[in-house]
């Protein structure tokens, strides 16, 4: 089929081979499942050439569908599939309901970036791609090289990919899209965990991406993406859940009656021969503190340094009036001692799944009250319903954790810590994954979790995320530790890291409009 | 400016090396002592001079208990069950664990000269086999950082309190997580066309001037061993 440029600026000749793609109520899920299936009945229009934006609450499917475009249904055992979807290539449409995978046609941001780079170094790995499709050496140089330099990535050709960080691995793996060169390119929240000159430079990329091709991106800020984007679907839940309420804490005060409060003193820190943190002396009082700083400025290792998780070098912290760390070595082995810290301090780290072992939600949630010995039986069994029920995840409660939606993950693993009904609260990039409902419900609670005298340290990349009247920690990357008016976003130290005000890469907060054609 | 010429698309072959290395292990083993003291030292100024300083460390560590570990084995098996006095016991106890710790320096000196994308674009010729490699090579650091992440979120939760259980709450997340990479990781492969028989690899071993070294030497320590 000859492709029409959609507003005259692509010639036809650069389209032709980028395809449309067309979905007539198009329906796909697991086998097994009895609930309602992820997609049902959609149906869209994408023509050659357009960038359309997928957006959505958690768990409707945004993953899959892009999946599907990919041609990857193939790999899902035995789905229950109803409706089409066409991918409209030049040479051919694939017979059957889903169309077959197309090496080389098409370039797939997965969520896990580093997953699709296969090599031991970037050069290899971005490589490997071409020389499947049977390039030849000089062409696959050339392609490569060329999409290095033009995404500024040459001088890291030869680094390990296990070594790149999580912004570096996204813009490698854009990198190898750009040099596949395929007419068709999906992706998969390509701006979570980016930091803001991180998500500045990807956008740079993309603008130079999409242009001739066709573009599927799935992205819950789709305010940064609206520019670059031709159609938007705004994808709905199935089945209608109930809306999560507000979580009322009860914040216990530490021993001897002190408020809750994170301290460090003369706290140094050193993470792969470098020094992160360097002899810093802080107090985190009740309330919410924003974390803000690059991606490797240490955020996680301070979170997990605070939570007495990882070995500081030297100094000493308390937290809510328990000592955890003294001159660099832990305070107590004793059980005791690690059962009040953890009930004292939960932490929620970027990767939910990581921590989830059982078998159903429900157990899951139940393992950690029981083991710290706050409730037993069905006493906490029935504390861990109520707790489902008040957040709105009723319908996950027999489900396996591992089998969670990257939202439905958040959501679960939020409610678990605040079921342990710590007075400190620690959240490593809280809003991964989120959508706007879920957004506005976890910051309502966190402010009511500040506002009951807890203290809440949130580690993030979007400070518009955070309710008013939070207070802020900055890692300007040098070893110092800011706190307090000179962490605020939009000062010197912040803004010089991209976190200014208003913030121009804030996400939409409001619910979004329904399907739009 | 770029092109399969250029630097980075090369990786120094491996065989040269290997040889050296075999025949620098051969010398350590059953060399006259000098030689082994020759091995030793070159080993260790390479492995020094490498750059490599967390490898060099642990390498020296390792060496240094090794050295330890041998000799008090030795004496207590040397003296009360073979007879021989005290000094004579750590001097032979001191020889083998010197030969051992040679060894152990000539093989951390070419893991460090070699690194795992040398020993892969050596492999490429093996189509599958390469990208069978690849992919091993690939998984295991991510796969060790997420198990530290495990034990860490899991003991922040407070699930590692106890005994039994903990071992077992670790395993699950791990296990899972890495089945669902291989997946991700196949549906990688499946798009990129994996089926296809021959490819030609972008980066390749390079054979340099300094491989004739390499092999002149080892074919000299070689010929030395046998003649004297």
């Amino acid at each position: 089929m000859e492709a029409e440029a959609p507003d005259g600026t692509a010639s036809a000749g650069v389209l032709s081979g980028a395809p449309a793609v067309r979905a007539e109520r198009l329906s796909f899920g697991p086998s097994g499942g009895s609930g309602p299936v992820p997609i049902d009945r959609l149906s869209f229009t994408v023509e050659p050439g357009e960038t359309l934006l997928v957006a959505g609450p958690s768990g409707t499917g945004k993953s899959m569908l892009l999946s599907l475009v990919a041609g990857l249904g193939s790999t899902y055992s035995d789905p229950q599939v109803g409706g089409h979807l066409v991918v409209a290539w030049p040479e051919g449409v694939d017979p059957g309901p889903l169309p077959r995978p197309r090496p080389g046609r098409v370039g797939f941001l997965q969520q896990e970036p580093g997953d699709g780079l296969l090599g031991v170094d970037l050069l290899s790995a971005l490589a490997l791609p071409l020389e499947l499709l049977g390039l030849g050496r000089d062409e696959t140089a050339d392609r490569v090289g060329h999409a290095l330099e033009t995404s500024g990535l040459m001088e890291m050709a030869e680094r390990e990919v296990s070594t790149l960080s999580v912004g570096e691995r996204k813009r490698a793996a854009l990198a190898g899209i750009e040099a596949l060169d395929p007419p068709l390119v999906l992706l998969d929240e390509p701006l979570a965990d980016l930091d803001p000159p991180g998500v500045r430079h990807l956008l740079d990329d993309l603008a130079r991406i999409h242009t001739a091709r066709t573009v599927l991106v799935a992205e819950h800020r789709i305010g940064p993406l609206r520019a670059l984007a031709d159609r938007e679907l705004h994808l709905v839940p199935s089945a209608a859940r109930p809306p999560p309420r507000i979580w009322t804490p009860a914040i216990a005060r530490g021993p001897g009656g002190a408020e809750p409060a994170v301290v460090a003193n003369s706290l140094s820190i050193d993470r792969g021969g470098r020094r992160l943190i360097d002899d810093a002396t802080f107090r985190l009082g009740p309330g919410v503190w924003g974390l803000l700083g690059r991606n490797g400025a240490g955020k996680s290792t301070l979170l997990s340094v605070l939570a007495g998780l990882v070995a500081p070098t030297s100094g000493a912290v308390t937290v809510a009036g328990r000592p955890v760390w003294s001159r660099g070595l832990r305070v107590s082995r004793r059980e005791t001692h690690e059962v009040g810290l953890r009930r004292t301090l939960q932490v929620c780290f970027q990767e939910p799944r990581e921590a989830f072992f059982a078998a159903s939600v429900k157990e899951e949630l139940t393992a950690p009250i029981e083991r710290l010995g706050l409730l037993l039986g069905h006493r906490a069994r029935s504390k861990v319903e109520n707790g489902l029920e008040q957040a709105g995840l009723t319908h996950l409660a027999e489900v396996s954790p591992q089998r969670l939606s990257g939202g439905e993950a958040r959501r679960v693993q939020t409610l678990g810590a605040l079921l342990v009904s710590p007075s400190v609260l620690f959240l490593d990039e809280p809003t991964h994954g989120l959508d706007p409902v879920a957004r506005d419900a976890l910051r309502a609670n966190i402010a009511a979790f500040g506002r009951a005298g807890g203290v809440v340290i949130v580690a993030t990349h979007e400070p518009a995320f955070l309710p008013a009247g939070a207070e802020w920690i900055h890692l300007p990357g040098d070893g110092r530790v800011m706190v307090g008016d000179a962490a605020r976003p939009g000062e010197p130290g912040p803004a010089k890291d991209g976190y200014v005000v208003p913030d121009p890469l804030a996400p939409e907060t409001t619910a979004l409009p329904e399907v739009r054609p | 400016m770029t092109g399969p010429h250029a630097a980075p698309y090369h990786t120094p072959t491996v065989f040269p090396r290997i040889l050296l290395a075999a025949a620098a292990t051969l010398v350590a083993l059953i060399g006259p002592a000098w030689g082994v003291a020759v091995v030793a030292a070159a080993a260790g100024i390479g492995l020094v001079r490498s750059g490599a300083h967390a490898t060099a460390r642990t390498t020296g560590w390792m060496v240094l208990g090794l050295v330890a570990a041998t000799i008090v084995f030795q004496a207590a098996i040397l003296v009360p069950f073979v007879g021989l006095g005290w000094l004579e016991a750590l001097g032979v106890g001191a020889a083998f664990s010197a030969r051992l710790g040679t060894v152990l320096l000539v093989t951390s000196l070419l893991a460090v000269a070699l690194p795992p994308r040398a020993w892969l674009a050596s492999l490429a010729r093996f189509p599958r086999l390469g990208l069978l490699f690849t992919l091993v090579f690939r998984q295991v650091p991510d796969m060790a950082a997420e198990a530290e992440r495990v034990r860490r979120a899991q003991r922040a939760r407070g699930l590692l309190i106890g005994r039994l259980v903990p071992a077992l709450a670790t395993v699950v997340p791990v296990m899972s997580r890495t089945l669902e990479r291989a997946d991700r990781m196949g549906r990688v492969l499946l798009l990129a066309g994996w089926g296809r028989p021959r490819r030609e690899p972008l980066v390749r071993p390079r054979f340099h001037v300094v491989d004739i070294v390499w092999m002149g030497l080892a074919v000299a320590l070689l010929a030395g061993l046998f003649l004297f």
